[in-house]
């Protein structure tokens, strides 16, 4: 590779750095020298983005600066503007005329940010994760992006019987809706993101599933160790516009959730075959089980400035490629039905021997 | 008063000729005459056009209506006055300015304020006043040095020029709000031109009691909030103010990730006053073209940085008005 070549490569990274990070896509000419450390009259950075004006990657913006201090006009500003609005100069008066400026600004997406989230944890836990997250999302943002960490019990054998998935989704629907309410009364967005785990996933799908939440609109979803079908329908509710975006998180480890087809009715194993929805995404980590996301040095990585989940929730997606991405090409079908029958008989058995002990439990200690 | 043809060519040649060059271009291009690229083709193709009188005296005054008097200017918003239409239109009758009534378009613009033109109709009132307001141009060629007694002594050179200052009072009867507009001159004193023109208000008989003004902080905070364009924007105690602005031409804050980052750590609703820039774009908004606007929350006032038409002019005005009566 020649020094030229070499050159414009460094100049195509710095492009593509500021596409993948949604943050500063319209500069100077000279400030895009400055960050690539060339002179901004350098004739073959000229040329280069000569060359990206004409193939549409950038839009050239021509406007005009004060040249007294640095106040740049909107674009279709005429020459004969007569004052500066930052340090108003009377340009007649001074004998001074606007400076001709030009701007690129790179064809792509914004960043957008973290306003608030709710997290939704896993069953047979106490998801001690969801305050962690808290924390270190307080910590690691500049400003505050409240997290509402809800907890809907100790769940265990209740989770083999479906009307009680629909009833804890109920539930949970519900204090998202009161929360989505006091969030708008707060000046805040009306769609959270969510990030959902194991049998929080299921409670989540249900709810999208759910007429009487047709109202209830999302950001960006993050599902770790999800428990929901690879073939759920997220193309919908992303058309609709209910969800921002999906990023399925899949443990290569994860050895709970493949059987949860058998255990768990309505459930899938799309925290480890994936997600057949064109519009989710799914990511492997080769070294995660079910729940390693959610130890406190994978979660610190996790939403560190350049970890997954802090990108997928703040850069654009159009450029979002991460490392461990795959597509789910081949047909998910679910297990045999003999099977899954003959294993939720077994389970409901189970149940209707330990449901009144679960919930004479979750009495004493919900 | 019907205009003669050489009339028309000087209305042409002292009012629309000092307008930007995109409405002269749509003037004639609207006329399905030559349009040219300078100026100087301009005039001359709108001589021409009044010759072969396919640009007509009517078509003229429509125009300058349009845009004559519209953007590059300051606003003010203030609290419809308490009276109807049709009492208005018998105190107009009644009044010294009755003769301005349906007027047509004035090349006059005298020394002092004075009222020109006042349109009543069914869905509003409009009044303009004309005035020529000195300015001064600096002129380097003239300037020069003398010595005198082993002394130097500068003197620079500034040459006088006339501003064509147009002041309007708007009220669309179905609005919650009337609006002033102020030509750019700095020269200009708003206050003076206020009382101008609530004394001309009282006479043709609105109650005589002072403006109030529409403070406009609200909208601010509501468009910093929601990333609706703002470049730059400042929140006021009495006690302190924070200041962001993004520096970029066509992006506003919100395309700023660490100014943005700013934003959303600051509690708006803990600060009194609120100005900001706001650009408003045609995609967006709706306006013919971007363009930028100062709002200054607490003075209820706007400083509109783009020449542009009536119609824009109102829109923008709408969108602050829907967004300052946002919670």
């Amino acid at each position: 590779m020649n020094t030229s070549e070499s050159q414009e490569s460094r100049w195509r990274a710095e492009i593509s750095r500021r596409l993948e990070s949604g943050d500063g896509l319209e500069f100077t000419l000279a400030h895009f020298a400055q960050t690539v450390g060339v002179q901004s009259s350098d004739q073959a950075l000229h040329a280069f983005f000569e060359e990206l004006v004409a193939s549409a990657a950038v839009r050239k913006i021509e406007t005009y600066r004060c040249p007294l201090c640095p106040h740049v006009f909107a674009p279709d500003t005429t020459k004969t503007i007569t004052m500066c609005p930052t340090c108003h100069a009377d340009y007649q008066q001074e004998g001074e005329e606007v400076i001709v400026e030009c701007f690129y600004r790179l064809v792509g997406e914004t960043s957008r940010d973290i306003r608030w989230v709710i997290v939704i944890h896993g069953m047979n836990s106490r998801a001690p994760w969801q305050e962690e997250f808290s924390w270190q999302i307080a910590n690691r943002l500049r400003y505050s992006a409240p997290v509402l960490i809800y907890k809907y019990g100790w769940a265990t054998v209740d989770v083999l019987i479906k009307p009680l998935h629909r009833r804890l989704a109920t539930q949970l629907g519900e204090r998202i809706r009161i929360a989505i309410n006091q969030a708008t009364d707060s000046q805040r967005p009306s769609s959270p993101d969510i990030i959902a785990h194991s049998f929080g996933t299921r409670l989540f799908s249900l709810i999208l599933e759910d007429p009487k939440f047709k109202d209830l609109k999302f950001g960006r979803v993050i599902t770790a160790g999800s428990i929901v079908r690879p073939d759920f329908d997220w193309e919908s509710s992303i058309a609709e516009g209910r969800v921002e975006a999906v990023l399925n998180h899949v443990g290569a480890k994860d050895t709970a959730v493949p059987f949860s087809q058998y255990t768990i009715p309505g459930a899938g194993p799309g925290g480890t075959v994936g997600y057949a929805s064109k519009s989710a995404l799914n990511v492997r980590n080769k070294n995660f089980g079910h729940s390693d996301f959610f130890v406190p040095e994978n979660l610190r990585e996790l939403i560190s400035n350049d970890g997954l989940w802090h990108s997928f929730l703040t850069h654009p997606l159009a450029h979002f490629r991460p490392e461990g991405v795959f597509e789910l090409n081949v047909k998910w079908k679910p297990a045999w039905w003999p099977v899954r029958a003959f294993m939720r008989t077994l389970l409901y058995i189970v149940f209707c021997i330990f449901g009144p002990l679960s919930w004479l439990r979750r009495k004493i200690d919900p | 008063m019907e205009l003669s043809k050489p009339e028309l060519k000087e209305l042409v040649h002292r009012v629309v000729v000092a307008q930007g060059n995109s409405f002269i271009k749509e003037l004639l291009r609207d006329s399905g005459t030559r349009i040219g690229v300078t100026k100087e083709d301009f005039a001359s193709n709108l001589d021409a056009a009044i010759d072969e009188e396919v640009i007509t005296q009517g078509k003229l005054e429509a125009w300058l209506a349009e845009v004559e008097g519209w953007g590059d200017q300051h606003l003010y918003l203030f609290q419809p006055p308490e009276i109807d239409a049709a009492a208005l239109a018998n105190g107009i009758a009644a009044s010294s300015h009755a003769g301005v009534l349906g007027s047509s378009a004035s090349l006059d613009f005298p020394d002092g304020l004075e009222l020109k033109h006042i349109r009543l109709g069914d869905v509003g009132l409009s009044m303009e006043w004309h005035q020529s307001k000195e300015g001064w141009n600096r002129w380097k060629p003239k300037d020069f040095i003398v010595e005198e007694e082993h002394e130097r002594f500068r003197f620079d050179a500034y040459r006088q020029r006339f501003d064509r200052s147009v002041v309007r009072y708007e009220w669309r009867f179905g609005d919650g709000y009337c609006a002033i507009l102020i030509h750019r001159n700095p020269e200009i004193d708003h206050d003076a031109v206020l009382v101008d023109i609530h004394a001309a208000l009282v006479v043709i008989g609105c109650p005589n009691v002072p403006f109030v003004k529409i403070t406009l902080s609200q909208a601010v905070k509501v468009a910093a909030r929601d990333d609706r364009g703002v470049h730059s924007t400042r929140f006021e105690l009495d006690s302190g103010y924070v200041e962001m602005a993004s520096t970029l031409a066509e992006g506003g804050i919100e395309s700023v990730e660490a100014v943005r980052g700013v934003l959303r750590a600051v509690d708006a609703s803990q600060f009194d006053r609120a100005q900001g820039m706001l650009h408003f774009v045609s995609e967006e908004h709706g306006t013919s073209r971007r363009i930028a606007v100062q709002v200054y929350g607490s003075e209820g006032r706007l400083r509109i940085w783009a020449q542009c038409k009536r119609e824009d002019v109102f829109k923008i005005v709408e969108l602050l008005w829907g967004y300052n009566n946002e919670a």
